[in-house]
């Protein structure tokens, strides 16, 4: 048990991380500044923002699949 | 296109766009804090405004990741592949022409016609977002000499 001597601090202070913490920073948390970011997030800009944010990459990744795909196989349904 | 540079070019391509993208990400708009994701339409000048930008930041990164692993699975592809071309010039300017992609395709869409945000936000759209179109562009440039003078004999 000795060579496990090492671990006792460890294992006093692992049980501190489980405390309930006061998280405001949490996306999903039940906190008036989470509350202000979710109703500032699923505003009526929602959808055009998520697709604005999306555009870019979806343009990207069809120059990909374009480069992917052989020619031929491009013509067949 | 010769059909044996088609594997490794596709890959290359997939994780230059994913690695340009990660640079953006953690260069700009972690850790210089330039600018986020919408920082033009939402300002990050508050504590909310900041923590809705971040998680927009989240969705661009996660896009990013799934982009970056696709271009993994396409390596490996390539690797299996029989005959295909492996060379190294054609890994690295593939990679770059990838970059380079990144670069103009978000800056022309994010910087310029939708302006979400641009490159240094405080000066809004500005000579930064310019030079970096031009930067895009020299790397495809570069990218695209790579693919053709790297190839192993």
């Amino acid at each position: 048990m000795a060579r496990f001597r090492h671990l006792t601090g460890i294992a006093v202070l692992a049980p501190a991380a489980l405390l309930p913490m006061p998280a405001l920073a949490c996306t999903l948390c039940h906190s008036p500044q989470a509350a202000s970011v979710r109703e500032r997030l699923l505003a009526a800009d929602l959808w055009w923002n998520a697709c604005a944010v999306a555009l870019p990459l979806m343009l990207l990744l069809s120059v990909v699949a374009l480069v992917v795909r052989e020619p031929g196989k491009r013509s067949q349904p | 296109m010769i059909a044996s540079r088609r594997p490794l070019l596709s890959a290359g391509l997939a994780l230059g766009i994913g690695m340009g993208g990660f640079v953006d990400g953690i260069v700009f708009h972690q850790i210089l804090q330039f600018h986020n994701m919408l920082s033009a339409r939402i300002p990050n000048t508050d504590y909310v405004g900041a923590k809705v930008n971040m998680v927009w930041d989240g969705f661009f990164h996660a896009g990013v990741w799934t982009i970056t692993a696709i271009g993994i699975a396409l390596l490996w592809r390539a690797g299996r592949r029989e005959g295909a071309d492996l060379s190294g010039g054609l890994l690295a300017g593939s990679l770059l022409i990838g970059w380079g992609l990144f670069n103009l395709v978000e800056g022309v869409i994010d910087h310029h016609l939708l302006q979400l945000h641009h490159v240094y936000e405080p000066s809004g759209l500005s000579a930064w977002d310019g030079l970096f179109l031009l930067w895009g562009a020299g790397m495809v440039a570069g990218g695209w000499w790579l693919c053709r003078h790297g190839r192993e004999h």
